[in-house]
């Protein structure tokens, strides 16, 4: 263990701080009586070890993926506001080693608790009739706390990286959110394969293979490892090493090719057969799914200085593509090939019109049309098209509010435009059957989808226009003075 | 040497460092100064490669920062002006932090440099338990842990008592004598008289005055002497005017020159005999808070 801590000195640092003797002692004499209660309690009269397991697994997530995720969500953020972020910048430490120590070095006494737990958990697993299974849940598990770590740290670095005075305002918000997204997100990727794979015991059929509780293992790794690779990226730029665009796209292309993988589950299809184009069609719209979730979440977080902004937006004119593999930001890449898997789908239902996706042969479609079958497969390309549009008004409006405005909270402010976007509007002109809520969101499967095109379109050129005159009437001068 | 080379900083709407290009001598202690809002924190932070420039380039040693910053990095020390201290750590951890995220294993280093800043008896202290003046030394020591060749400090006397001050500019020409490079920003310019050597002087994002090397201009000014007398303004009625020269005055105060061929005792026994009160008189020297009053208000 010393040496593991001598060998970085950011985990030495942590372990000065977080380790003290003090709570070295109180961690396992807590957890230790809340197992002595468990037991003196008996849910079962006859498996005293079985719910101490469980006792143990729930002590896990509450100490390492709440609280641990809390602290690597600060780790940075504090650094920042007790300013002595600059100075660590400045050692000889190497991003991997500073990648490792941020995202250890914080938890680490979240992990010295999940120790006591994990270590009874698994003791647990030798009384257990499945061992086999339990041991996974419980290295799925560890992975997972591990993941969401991961996310907070990588969540709230998106936000700060490259800022040049590397000022954080509002970290309490902003931390606090990264906080909640990394443990959504976290949990909602691994935990679902874990619930689905290991309590339900069913297989999850992946390009066609039945995979088994391997799987969540793998790919609970697969992800964990994109979120250490993305702290590093994040870290190297803080260092002022410059990156460029190819992990992204590997990243990009791992998702696509992952989410293409899943089967259609016969539960929702009642059996049926579908011809080769219609799974492809329906797994292209599980992809573009994931595509601009991921572009939406990025115009949310990622937040590029004004100086290398301005430098993206110059490279960008200038169609100097060798600079922007450099310059160019995240959500721009994926929203690339968002847009061109959104013009792949309305090509496709334009061109063979996929006749199996109808209500009668197809539960889905039942669950989300309901009484509107008639209008299954019309106007169907619009609503690709009204996609890529609101996708186009939401990076404008988005840039607006982080580049052309004087918030002091760019987050807030974006949380609030999503807020609103999304939930107040369905709300106000969704209620009670309400048509209007077209005008502001495709909806498939309706007779509005025209309708939505339209109005989307105006949406984003509008968007457009106010940030393009507020971005060149606060910049040009500079832009004139000195051009980039 | 530090070379800078047509660098401009941008902010989100306004340019705060312009097309500046200057040398800074190898062991030198450069004086930067200038008005707030200069640009002198983000000239330093571009000299530490924290922030980069939007245009032009820093040649340290010949390496240009933008494209090897870790190189900087391993030749630069910096001092911001919150010293930037891990507070939870005693005096020890901290430095040992420093010097192993330096790379550093050597424990002797360690001590020697808590010792360079006479902190020997504090190590085992907390760090936020500590006074301005020994904190902002803990600074100075994580600073120069790894022996850089340049050390970049942000207003270091801030906040200081007198005392420390003194202590502080006697560490400062220590180091400089070790043959480290010194940048320091001050408002305090008295107290860079008392150690720099160069002034670079930075108005609006721009240098108005550099290369003003102390030495030069105290051997300039050799034969300067300043004179207060009740009756200044007889200096000009005297005859011998191959004597001496009249470079200035104000109100009771004259600066003049002396001709090579006369001492000063020649030219006192001269003034003197003619009637003239004199109070108190000096050799003038070169003066950072002259020099910075006259470049500001000519700029």
């Amino acid at each position: 263990m010393y040496k593991i801590f001598s060998s970085n000195p950011e985990l030495q640092r942590n372990a000065w701080l977080e380790l003290r003797q003090n709570r070295m002692i109180v961690m396992p004499l807590l957890i230790g009586l809340i197992y002595v209660i468990t037991i003196v309690i008996g849910l079962h009269p006859y498996d005293k070890l079985s719910p101490l397991r469980y006792v143990a697994l729930a002590i896990f997530h509450i100490v390492v993926s709440v609280w641990g995720t809390k602290q690597a969500a600060d780790a940075v953020a504090s650094e920042i506001n007790e300013k002595t972020w600059d100075r660590q910048r400045m050692t000889g430490l190497s991003p991997w080693k500073i990648t490792i120590g941020k995202l250890f070095g914080p938890t680490l006494f979240q992990w010295y608790g999940a120790m006591w737990c994990m270590g009874v958990y698994f003791l647990c697993c030798f009384s257990s009739d499945n061992f086999s299974q339990d041991v996974f849940i419980g290295l799925v598990t560890i992975l997972s706390g591990m993941f969401a770590n991961a996310l907070g740290l990588l969540f709230s670095l998106l936000s700060i990286t490259g800022n040049q005075s590397s000022s954080f305002s509002n970290t309490k918000i902003n931390t606090t959110f990264f906080f909640i997204m990394a443990l959504l997100i976290g949990y909602q990727t691994s935990s679902t394969m874990t619930i689905q794979g290991l309590f339900f015991h069913r297989n999850i059929s992946w390009y066609g293979i039945s995979w088994g509780n391997f799987f969540n293992l793998f790919f609970v790794f697969i992800f964990l490892s994109w979120a250490v690779m993305g702290i590093y990226r994040n870290i190297r730029t803080e260092l002022q090493y410059k990156n460029d665009s190819k992990v992204w796209i590997c990243f990009i292309a791992f998702v696509i090719v992952y989410c293409f993988g899943f089967s259609i589950h016969s539960e929702l299809t009642d059996g049926m057969n579908f011809s080769t184009f219609d799974v492809v069609f329906l797994k292209l719209n599980f992809v573009t799914y994931f595509l601009v979730s991921i572009t939406a979440f990025l115009l949310l977080v990622e937040r590029k200085n004004i100086v290398d902004y301005k430098m993206f937006v110059a490279d960008f004119n200038s169609f100097n593509f060798k600079k922007l593999n450099f310059s160019s930001p995240l959500w721009l890449i994926s929203g690339i090939v968002s847009g061109l898997f959104l013009v792949i789908l309305a090509t496709l239902s334009l061109v063979h019109r996929p006749d199996s996706l109808s209500s009668d042969n197809f539960k889905i479609f039942n669950l989300l049309s309901d009484n509107k079958r008639e209008f299954i497969n019309q106007h169907l390309s619009f609503f690709y098209f009204g996609v890529a549009l609101l996708l186009l008004r939401d990076i404008f409006a988005t840039r607006f509010l982080l580049y052309c405005t004087n918030f002091k909270n760019n987050i807030l402010i974006i949380i609030i435009y999503y807020a609103v976007m999304y939930a107040a509007l369905p709300m106000v002109f969704g209620a009670n059957g309400g048509q209007l809520i077209c005008l502001f969101y495709p909806i498939p499967f309706t007779g509005y989808s025209i309708a939505s095109f339209i109005s989307l379109a105006f949406q984003a050129a509008l968007a457009f226009y106010i940030y393009r005159s507020s971005y060149r009437s606060k910049y040009l001068n500079i832009f004139s003075e000195h051009p980039l | 040497m530090i070379s800078i080379q047509n660098l401009s900083f941008d902010y989100a709407n306004f340019l705060a460092l312009q097309d500046i290009t200057v040398d800074i001598p190898q062991g030198s202690i450069t004086a930067l100064v200038g008005p707030n809002g200069a640009g002198k924190t983000t000239l330093m932070r571009c000299l530490t490669a924290l922030t980069l420039p939007t245009h032009g380039k820093i040649l340290m040693d010949e390496i240009d920062i933008a494209v090897e910053p870790h190189a900087c990095h391993r030749m630069t020390g910096f001092l911001a002006d919150n010293f930037g201290l891990y507070e939870q750590l005693t005096i020890e951890q901290s430095i040992s932090y420093f010097a192993a995220a330096h790379g550093l294993k050597n424990e002797e280093r360690i001590e020697q440099v808590i010792a360079q800043v006479h902190l020997t008896n504090k190590t085992h202290e907390l760090i936020k338990n500590l006074s301005r003046g020994m904190r902002q030394r803990v600074g100075i020591a994580q600073a120069i842990i790894h022996q850089p060749k340049y050390l970049i400090l942000d207003e270091p006397a801030s906040g200081l008592d007198p005392e420390a001050r003194i202590e502080l500019a006697g560490l400062f020409k220590k180091l400089n004598q070790e043959g480290i490079t010194l940048i320091v920003s001050s408002h305090i310019l008295a107290e860079l008289d008392q150690y720099a050597n160069n002034l670079l002087i930075l108005k609006n994002g721009k240098i108005v005055e550099s290369g003003f090397d102390m030495n030069v201009e105290n051997k300039k000014s050799e034969n300067h002497f300043v004179i207060h007398a009740a009756n200044i303004s007889l200096l000009y009625s005297f005859s011998n005017n191959e004597m001496y020269e009249v470079l200035n005055t104000e109100n009771d105060k004259a600066t003049i020159a002396i001709n090579e061929k006369y001492t000063l005792q020649d030219c006192m026994q001269y003034f003197m005999s003619n009637g003239l009160q004199i109070s108190e008189f000096y050799k003038e020297t070169g003066n950072i808070q002259d020099a910075y009053l006259k470049t500001i208000k000519n700029a």
